[in-house]
């Protein structure tokens, strides 16, 4: 990779690593340390990294980041039980961005990762599994277990209003 | 008969029968003990057996493959046969737009401090060249302080015994040209001796061996002076402050050395300005050497305060003082330069002398004298 390549890549994916890191720290302050620190990580190794592959080498040195980063700061509790928590109070009605939001920070960081992969990035079952170090059958049943959850929420809510 | 035979094998068991007719009977026996399958013996309410799968799994394999349908992970075949089935169900279609629901719509998010990721190589290159040579100069700095700091040391010492023989020298020639005047033969051998004095400097290994030999040598010739300087005392005294300015300085330079007593002019019968103990017996066997003799033993009085002991003050300090006091810091330092030269030397195979002359070493333009 040149500079050059690696200069594009800035470009092209800062914003896009950025987004994901940040949809799943809820923090910027660390979302935008990971990102400069997976850019560092990838202009030390840039000559070992082929610039067409460049997006999934961030996106996987961001992910590894970011679950490193979890696992020391313990910002981010696991919540895998989404019925023990719902609150209804002062909950806007018709927005359902906001709810399918909410509904999304209460997956684990694994279930997250994979529908924003999947919903924000396009990437496939083997590529999300690459990128998360995860077979396909397991990126496919992770990700089905959390859309049902995302569903479950999103059914609760609309029969509360 | 279990029917466990290929036909070829059992064509060759039935003409092997056929010709041995007694075999035959035989196996017509074996053949009834073949039992055969009863038809009338049925299960009456097979109905109850019959299973059904529920319809949750049903609703869960359609999700699933809703699913896949919504991640774009079905083939076109897969994907046509759903789409078929996805318009007959409205059961099915309920289900794909709740599902269709928990599909995140990317939103634009963009990363605030992006210059700060932008890499140059040059730049990266430039802060390691920087590295290098800022680290390159602190080393010599500390090089060149280390050694500066030892040769100021030794410079500071009361007594360098470098210095001190090229003192020395000089003021015997100082002394040699008083008399310049009264003995106009004797400026040859002086500047001989001048000639030996300097060339003696850079030879520095030899230095303390070659300034007690020049000594010596200078020290009869004073004598010989002062025997021939008798005669024209006091045309002397007048051409000593007639000297060149020189020469003053080092005249100068000979009572520093000498001692207080020395600054003060020489009085012919002055007692607080007798030699000690030392000079006197140096001076004894000095005057042994000289011719006695009557009419110039005042005057050789008169010059013993400034001469003969300027001689012997020089050995003196050579042998007994420098070595002694300042011999040990000497020896330290050279030790060091000498560890250093031969490192340097192991490491590089490089020419660490200055031309010829083995006691300088060269390292980065610097001469060290060791």
């Amino acid at each position: 990779m040149t500079e050059k390549e690696y200069n594009d890549c800035v470009n092209l994916y800062a914003d896009n690593v950025y987004r994901f890191i940040l949809k799943n720290l809820r923090h910027e302050e660390d979302a935008r340390d990971v990102v400069q620190t997976a850019f560092e990580k990838m202009w030390r190794n840039r000559n070992d990294v082929d610039s067409a592959k460049c997006k999934s080498y961030l996106f996987t040195v961001a992910y590894h980041q970011m679950i490193d980063h979890i696992r020391k700061v313990k910002r981010i509790k696991l919540e895998e039980n989404f019925s023990e928590s719902m609150k209804t109070e002062n909950r806007p009605i018709n927005n359902l961005k906001k709810t399918l939001d909410e509904a999304l920070a209460r997956l684990n960081e694994t279930q997250r990762s994979l529908v924003l992969l999947k919903d924000y990035e396009g990437y496939s079952y083997d590529e999300i599994g690459q990128i998360m170090n995860l077979n396909t059958s397991q990126v496919k049943v992770y990700l089905h277990r959390a859309r049902f959850q995302l569903k479950e929420y999103l059914v609760k809510m609309e029969n509360v209003i | 008969m279990d029917n466990e035979l290929d036909s070829d094998d059992r064509l060759i068991v039935e003409d092997f029968v056929k010709q041995f007719p007694e075999l035959k009977e035989e196996l017509d026996v074996l053949m009834q003990y073949k039992l055969q399958p009863e038809k009338d013996i049925v299960f009456a309410n097979k109905e109850s057996l019959m299973m059904q799968l529920p319809a949750a799994a049903n609703e869960s394999d359609m999700e699933t493959r809703l699913m896949l349908y919504l991640d774009g992970e079905l083939n076109n075949a897969e994907k046509h046969e759903l789409e078929v089935l996805l318009a007959s169900n409205s059961q099915m279609q309920k289900v794909f737009a709740s599902l269709q629901k928990t599909k995140q719509q990317p939103e634009h998010i963009s990363f605030p401090f992006k210059s700060s990721l932008y890499r140059s190589e040059a730049v990266t290159k430039r802060k390691y060249i920087v590295w290098r040579y800022s680290a390159a100069a602190i080393l010599l700095l500390m090089i060149g302080l280390s050694v500066f700091f030892s040769l100021n040391n030794n410079r500071n010492t009361p007594e360098d015994p470098i210095v001190k023989t090229e003192t020395k020298a000089t003021q015997q020639q100082t002394i040699n040209t008083k008399d310049e005047n009264t003995n106009a033969a004797l400026e040859k051998e002086q500047t001989e001796i001048q000639v030996a004095a300097t060339t003696a400097k850079p030879e520095q290994k030899n230095k303390l061996n070659n300034t007690e030999e020049i000594l010596p040598v200078v020290s009869k010739q004073q004598n010989e002076n002062l025997i021939t300087a008798n005669v024209k005392q006091e045309t002397k005294e007048k051409t000593n402050s007639q000297l060149p300015q020189p020469q003053q300085k080092v005249e100068h330079a000979i009572a520093i050395e000498n001692k207080p007593t020395n600054n003060l002019p020489s009085p012919e019968n002055n007692s607080n300005l007798k030699p000690s103990l030392q000079k006197q017996d140096a001076n004894a066997s000095l005057m042994a050497n000289v011719q006695p003799n009557p009419e110039t033993n005042n005057l050789l009085k008169h010059n013993d305060a400034n001469v003969i002991p300027a001689s012997l003050t020089t050995k003196q300090n050579i042998v007994s003082e420098d070595d002694l006091e300042n011999g040990g810091k000497n020896k330290k330092n050279r030790g060091l330069f000498r560890k250093i030269v031969r490192t340097f030397v192991k490491r590089t195979n490089a020419t660490t002398k200055d031309g010829e002359d083995e006691s300088k070493l060269l390292v980065g333009g610097f001469a060290i004298r060791m």
